[in-house]
């Protein structure tokens, strides 16, 4: 097992290490630069150039990524180029909105999928059971944008129950609104992303309704439900598990646009304005920090498994 | 599996009731965890008397500071507000004149070279320091450069009260740069730090900035003019039009400036609302490259000019746009009525194409990707009437910047420029527009030397005329954004609001 995750935790320094030098390169090949932004349609190119060169903008590109990645492993994330503000501290505000809708959509999408997941697969055959398939295919496709207005037309227009955009000037000091200002962002991207993870868990259940263990079980005299919900889930929440590493990745790239559309002041509107203002020493960081995350979650999940799965721990300990 | 096997012997599983207990357990605590966190962080609701503001804008500032942030966004919230200047604009008007942190405009020398202003006693920095000849002379002096404003000009002190700017030479300009972010007093003519804070001397102080959300501005207790009448006014930032009017109807913002066209009528016949057109000095601009092939050649320009039918184009800004033919919009000095040059004439822009053998064109117009496509998608099918194919390329600001502002790499370009008096870019052989006509440069050149008044927009006027008729650009329309206010709100400015939205008078039921 320690030899498992030392491998994992060398797996994932390589991992990172590649993915800063991607993100490090291909936000370089976005035209324009943020001093022209600075800038704008006032200065005369010499402003620009001397302001290039305050910035550090003229410097090879091998020798900014040594120092964005060198100050990156001493936690320290860099200062934006247009505010001048600390990142790390803008990151940690951001994250306020954005950590809390990511969690409280991912609550959205396991209440959804699960028990819909296993009811459907359950019964499969009746009616019912094709409905609620049916209806996960067409919320799977609604565009996220639709779902939002859709859901403030009903919600915040007509019945006004929840507030249909922003999120309160003291942040978390007044909860309550807080809270309810996220609430139809997190259901407009936690409905759709859950029709997805919905169709990973009927089908899952689906298999393990037909897999010899369960069959073994009913044999034993356990009833059908009685089967799946002993013998079949359990091996069932190991591919879900694996799955809700990638969901909540989606779930980061649906915030970017959900942010946007509720006016919600977190990490995707954010990274949106910074790239716009090519503001890439920001940019870069804050995709490296979610980007770890991310790998982080991968691993994570990698070694739950195999602390879950006793075949995953025998193959591994021979 | 087979069916010869021995039966296998078990026993019997009892029944083991840990799942439902941890489920029950997890189910309630949600339960009370929410029923909690609802009952404990209710609202306080009603006991704040304070009178508030929330104003809603598209455009958020890169950066707060005013001296060298490019965007209008940081002057809209922030002159006026929290920064002033010697001079500024008069309430209600685009470019007229009026003293601020001076108590009269300006003693000006028979030459126009000196500018003498007796500064207002009493002024205050919302740090707390009282404002002083030193501040005003440290402030312009890094301000009123080349590089910045076009010339050089130097700041004395003269006493403890009267400040002294000499030019190498007259300049008509002078004052309209004092007015604008060039001219505003800084403590210590300092700019340390205000990328993301501001200290001025205005009636409001900069409280808070939100990135991504809002600015915060608080009533100055110490302003040594008439006080603001909120105590409280917030900025907030949709650069998504739908959420704007989801704000503006759950009431979180109490007026919207630059409501999107298209969404005019969510508030038409609304009674908690108003809506009011201002004038602004933006102008949406179809410039042509005349620098390069074809355009170089004038009657291509026009006859590109003249397959622009301006009305459409007005019709279908929703009524938010106004004719134009001049590169001067209404509200400047120099403005003269010129629709009728390069008017829409199909039939003779074909004509024209015709004679100067470019019967076959095929352009591509670069425009930034954040404008309402509306006009330009006319633009094209207008264009395609007099047999001239043009393909819509929308970038990223940055990339326009530097693709047609920096590069002049462009066949057409789409863009608003929003500054007011803005004609020396057509004086500019340099700028993107490559359009050198040195008869426009003398005559501009000379409404800047001039020292009176009404020479100078005679001067800009003749200017303009001769740029018209060249066509280096399509005015397409001057943009007059709607505003919409809620009617607990008096006072909000009604005039180039996109360029300053000016609190001070704003009162709220």
């Amino acid at each position: 097992m320690t030899r498992f995750i030392i491998g994992r935790a060398g797996l994932l320094a390589l991992a990172w290490l590649v993915a800063s030098v991607l993100i490090f390169a291909t936000l370089r090949i976005l035209p324009g630069d943020v001093a022209q932004v600075i800038g704008g349609t006032q200065a005369s190119p010499a402003q620009v150039e001397a302001l290039r060169e305050q910035l550090g903008l003229n410097r090879p590109l091998f020798a900014q990524y040594v120092d964005w990645i060198g100050g990156v492993l001493r936690f320290d994330l860099g200062h934006s180029v247009v505010t001048g503000t600390e990142i790390s501290s803008e990151l940690a505000e951001k994250a306020e909105v954005t950590i809390p809708l990511t969690i409280m959509s991912l609550a959205v999408v396991l209440l959804v999928a699960l028990p819909l997941g296993v009811f459907a697969a359950y019964r499969n055959s009746t009616t019912l059971g094709q409905l609620v398939s049916a209806s996960s295919v067409l919320a799977s496709a609604i565009p996220v944008v639709w779902a939002g207005l859709l859901g403030t037309l009903v919600l915040s227009s007509w019945l006004g129950w929840l507030p249909s955009q922003g999120f309160p000037q003291d942040g978390w000091e007044r909860p309550f609104q807080a809270f309810r200002s996220l609430v139809l962002p997190a259901l407009t991207i936690g409905l759709i992303e859950g029709a997805i993870l919905f169709r990973l868990v009927r089908s899952a259940t689906l298999r393990a309704l037909d897999a010899d263990h369960v069959r073994t079980a009913m044999s034993q005299g356990n009833s059908r439900l009685r089967a799946l919900l002993t013998q079949g889930l359990p091996g069932v929440g190991l591919s879900i598990i694996s799955m809700l590493g990638l969901q909540a990745a989606a779930l980061l790239v649906g915030a970017v646009v959900v942010e946007q559309l509720f006016s919600l002041p977190g990490l995707g509107t954010m990274l949106v304005s910074d790239v716009g203002e090519r503001d890439l020493p920001k940019v870069q960081s804050t995709l490296l920090v979610l980007t770890s995350v991310i790998l982080v979650m991968g691993a994570l999940v990698d070694v739950v498994h195999r602390i879950i799965d006793p075949r995953l721990r025998a193959e591994g300990e021979e | 599996m087979s069916e010869s096997n021995p039966q296998p012997t078990y026993t019997k599983r009892k029944r083991s009731k840990t799942p439902i207990v941890i489920g029950v357990i997890i189910i309630v605590g949600l339960i009370a965890a929410v029923a909690a966190y609802f009952a404990l962080t209710r609202p306080t609701e009603g006991g704040d008397a304070k009178k508030e503001i929330a104003v809603g804008l598209v455009l958020e500032p890169t950066s707060l500071d005013i001296r060298n942030d490019a965007g209008v966004a940081t002057g809209q919230v922030l002159i006026d507000n929290v920064y002033q200047g010697l001079v500024g604009i008069e309430p209600g008007s685009i470019a007229d004149i009026v003293p601020v942190l001076a108590t009269k405009m300006p003693e000006v020398s028979a030459d126009g070279l000196e500018y003498t202003f007796t500064l207002r006693s009493g002024v205050t920095f919302h740090s707390g320091a009282e404002l002083t000849a030193d501040d005003v002379v440290a402030s312009l002096s890094g301000a009123l450069t080349a590089d910045a404003v076009g010339f050089d000009a130097k700041v004395e002190q003269i006493d403890a009260d009267t400040v002294k700017v000499v030019l190498g030479e007259p300049n008509s300009r002078l004052l309209w740069e004092l007015a604008g972010s060039a001219g505003v007093i800084l403590e210590g003519g300092s700019t340390d730090g205000l990328q993301n804070s501001a200290n001025g001397t205005g009636p409001f102080e900069f409280t808070r900035w939100k990135q991504g959300d809002s600015i915060t501005l608080d009533r100055f207790a110490d302003y040594w003019g008439e006080p603001a009448i909120v105590d409280r006014a917030t900025f907030r930032f949709f650069p998504e039009g739908r959420a704007a009017v989801n704000a503006l109807k759950d009431g979180d913002i109490d007026v919207h400036t630059a409501l999107l066209s298209p969404l005019r009528a969510e508030f038409e016949g609304n009674a908690n609302f108003e809506m009011v057109r201002a004038d602004s000095a933006d102008v949406f601009t179809l410039a042509y490259n005349s620098a390069r092939a074809p355009f170089d050649d004038p009657r291509v320009r026009k006859a590109l000019s003249m397959a622009i039918n301006g009305e459409a184009l007005v019709a279908s800004q929703n009524g938010d746009a106004v004719q134009l033919g001049s590169p001067i919009t209404e509200g400047e000095p120099g403005y003269v009525d010129l629709t009728d040059v390069n008017a829409y004439d199909p039939e003779a822009a074909r004509a024209l194409l015709a004679e100067a053998g470019q019967s076959n064109l095929s352009l591509t117009i670069t425009s930034p990707n954040f404008y309402d496509t509306a006009a330009l998608d006319m633009v094209t099918s207008q264009l395609a009437e007099i047999g001239v194919s043009a393909k819509v390329k929308p970038v990223e600001f940055p990339t326009w910047l530097n693709d047609v502002y920096s590069n002049h790499d462009f066949d057409l370009s789409y863009v608003d420029h929003a500054e007011a008096r803005d004609l020396g870019n057509y004086a500019n052989p340099g700028y993107y527009f490559g359009y050198d006509n040195p008869e426009v440069q003398r005559l501009y050149a000379e409404s800047i030397a001039s020292t009176d008044a009404g020479a100078e927009a005679k001067l800009l006027e003749d200017a303009a005329r001769i740029i018209a008729e060249d066509a280096p650009a399509k005015w397409l329309f001057n943009y007059t954004p709607t505003n919409v206010i809620s009617t607990k709100v008096s006072g909000f400015p009604s005039v180039n609001t996109n360029a300053r939205v000016s609190l001070a008078g704003v009162s709220i039921d």
